[in-house]
């Protein structure tokens, strides 16, 4: 049992994680703190909702990058509605009103997907585009700064809070719930679903799936619902967090996610991934991103620097997988 | 065959992961010495709504016309322009109108500047998309005795305009920048840059003015670094924290990209250090208002396109009664008092102003924009 928590991909990229924090901690004392921790998870929420609701269509064999233009075009219209409404109110009908949204377009690709026998890749690509265009178009151009009254201070809504001599008062932001709360439900969705276990057998080889008798067609339904959604309720949580909302909100960010999920273990061709490893995974690139201000690395170094460290940490995971085969080992999923 | 897919996957990510770091420059087209890009917002409903009102009625034997061509008539920005040209026309007595595609694009650019010449228009005034291609355009209107004036072309050809105007020197805008922290910071103390990306001519040649100059004359202030925003709020709101971590002792901001000091000043306010250090940088109203009311955000610096209009204008005017334009010479637009003109890189005459206005939490509302 500890044999194969070991083996496992995640606890390499755990050992890696907290590797890369000691190496940080002894170059800048200074992030050895409470509140480094709160601020990395605040800006890791948004990324781990999206990653979260990425992650089975990945497992599936698919690979999409709509998801960010779908969080960027739900939460710009929603937004730029009910304020043209004069809407003061709280902040759930927004997420109410984004997650319809955000659905209605991951179904659209879901349905593009599975009628039209088309690639997922090549679908999400057209949708990228094409809602960031319908965004920037028929929605606004530019960032809105103006909140409705009874979102105002939402940013500021921590579980627990924590002082600290630099940046003052930090704390866990209330959305952290949110990731909780679809974490798990991706996980028991993967783990304990006739549905979820299609997902996999889907990704492994999807005639098999179809032939044990997976209806593929409405378990891609399925998935793409849930990443439109999921991307909803992040482009929402990011507009508040960051007190504006923004039509090409992560515009130059699916890398980043995808990378998370990959680092996290998932192939890219399908068949493997996990919700822990993702966590992981989303938590590493933010430490990267981070460590280079923090040991203070010269602005210029970082993209060579991060660059290199990716294809490292890229490297150890797939080469034990290599190796692994080489020894005939079955490797673990 | 399992392995050989199993390689190519890796290389795949291998890839993808390299080309995330490299941060793809997808978010604001404008070039060069462009505003803080967002302020050009395309209210999409209306398009040609200011289109040609020359093309139906023949200008008037002893009217002058002016014509303003933009790169898009769909954007706030603009819109703000076209109040200078309006008031040119006023000031002046002259028949002055502004035109442009509904869309960016060159070609529909090059096709009303074709129009205008065809309708014997006496100026334009041109703010080209792609500078390469209106500079045939401007020579045949040039050709056809037609006065053509630039704004953010200072790249133009010899002989592809008469004059081009720009708001102000980039390196004298960065000097400008450095002078407001300098003085809020005390002139000592730690500062840092923003700029929107390393690759960003006119972000990095404000801030390297600004470094050299704060070399030159402020020897206690300390420079710790540049650091790219990527034209990202929330990525310089959490660089901003790290830098707060690493340097408890910073004291001075500069910001490039309009989000640049909203970001930073984010991280400051909660910190609660609004008053210890310094934030200064390109932004406007729209952007950094809250922020400025606050003093999370000192100063925030910009340049107002209407003025720029009515620049533009000005020199085609002067150009068509044969004034000379000379260095130093007062064009009767604020920010224009005193202009310096160079010949650019590619053999144009380019006038500078000194057209940088500053916004804090008194005056900002006489900026809506």
């Amino acid at each position: 049992m500890l044999n194969k928590i070991v083996r496992s991909n995640e606890f390499v990229i755990f050992v890696i994680l907290v590797a890369l924090s000691l190496v940080i901690g002894w170059v800048n004392p200074a992030f050895y703190s409470v509140a480094t921790l709160f601020d990395i998870i605040r800006a890791s929420i948004v990324y781990f909702i999206m990653a979260y609701g990425l992650l089975p269509i990945i497992i599936a064999g698919g690979i999409d990058i709509s998801f960010v233009a779908i969080a960027a075009m739900s939460s710009y219209t929603v937004h730029m509605f009910l304020i043209s409404r004069g809407y003061q109110g709280g902040i759930l009908l927004y997420y109410v009103l984004a997650c319809a949204l955000g659905a209605f377009a991951g179904l659209l690709n879901g349905v593009l997907v599975t009628r039209f026998k088309l690639p997922v890749f090549d679908v999400s690509l057209a949708a990228f585009t094409m809602w960031y265009g319908f965004t920037l178009f028929f929605i606004g151009a530019t960032a809105n700064f103006d909140l409705p009254k009874g979102t105002v201070g939402y940013y500021a809504r921590f579980l627990i809070t924590s002082q600290d001599p630099n940046v003052g008062t930090t704390g866990l932001h209330e959305s952290f719930l949110y990731v909780v709360v679809l974490g798990v439900f991706i996980w028991w969705l993967l783990k304990y679903t006739t549905l979820g276990r299609g997902v996999f057998a889907m990704g492994g080889n999807r005639e098999v799936a179809i032939r044990t008798g997976f209806n593929v067609n409405r378990i891609q339904l399925v998935l793409f619902l849930i990443m439109g959604t999921f991307s909803a309720i992040a482009g929402v949580t990011q507009g508040f967090l960051s007190r504006y909302f923004n039509p090409v909100l992560f515009i130059s960010q699916p890398l980043d996610v995808l990378a998370a999920i990959i680092l996290g273990g998932a192939a890219i061709t399908g068949g493997s991934g996990s919700v822990i490893g993702t966590t992981l995974g989303v938590l590493l690139i933010q430490l990267i991103n981070r460590a280079l201000i923090l040991t203070g690395i010269q602005v210029e170094w970082q993209r060579l620097v991060l660059g290199i460290i990716l294809i490292l940490f890229t490297a150890i995971p797939s080469l034990r997988t290599l190796r692994a085969k080489r020894h005939g080992r079955a490797v673990q999923s | 065959m399992r392995r050989a897919l199993s390689i190519l996957s890796i290389l795949v990510i291998l890839s993808l992961l390299v080309s995330c770091a490299q941060q793809p420059a997808t978010q604001a087209p404008p070039p060069q010495t462009e505003a803080p890009a967002a302020t050009e917002a395309p209210p999409a409903e209306q398009p040609a709504a200011t289109e040609a009102p020359a093309a139906t009625e023949a200008p008037a034997e002893e009217e002058l016309v002016f014509a303003t061509v933009v790169k898009s008539i769909a954007f706030n920005w603009f819109k703000r322009l076209e109040e200078g040209v309006l008031k040119f026309g006023e000031d002046y007595k002259v028949k002055a109108f502004m035109d442009g595609p509904s869309q960016v694009d060159s070609a529909a650019q090059v096709a009303i500047i074709e129009n205008l010449i065809a309708q014997g228009v006496d100026a334009i005034c041109n703010v080209p998309y792609g500078v390469p291609e209106n500079e045939p355009a401007q020579k045949k209107a040039m050709d056809a005795g037609i006065i053509v004036v630039g704004h953010e072309a200072a790249t133009a050809k010899e002989g592809t305009l008469h004059y081009d105007v720009e708001a102000f020197d980039n390196c004298a805008y960065g000097e400008e920048m450095m002078k407001e922290l300098a003085s809020r910071m005390g002139e000592s103390g730690k500062y840092i840059q923003f700029v929107g990306s390393l690759t960003n001519a006119s972000h990095n040649e404000w801030q390297d003015c600004a470094k050299a100059y704060a070399e030159k004359n402020y020897p206690n202030l300390e420079f710790i670094g540049k650091y790219e925003s990527k034209e990202d709020q929330e990525v310089a709101y959490n660089t901003m924290k790290d830098i707060l971590k690493t340097h408890p002792d910073i004291k001075g901001v500069l910001g490039s990209a309009a989000g640049d000091v909203v970001g930073a000043g984010r991280a400051i306010e909660e910190a609660g250090l609004q008053d210890q250090i310094a934030v200064v940088g390109t932004s406007i109203p729209s952007y950094a208002g809250e922020l400025l009311k606050t003093g999370a955000v000192d100063l925030a610096m910009a340049w107002d396109p209407a003025t720029a209009g009515y620049a533009c204008n000005v020199v085609a005017y002067k150009v068509l009664k044969g004034e000379q334009i000379v260095d130093g010479m007062d064009l009767g637009v604020p920010g224009y008092e005193a202009i310096k003109l160079v010949i650019g890189p590619n053999g144009v005459p380019v006038i500078y102003g000194a057209a940088w206005i500053k916004m804090d939490a008194n005056n900002m509302d006489d900026y809506p924009f």
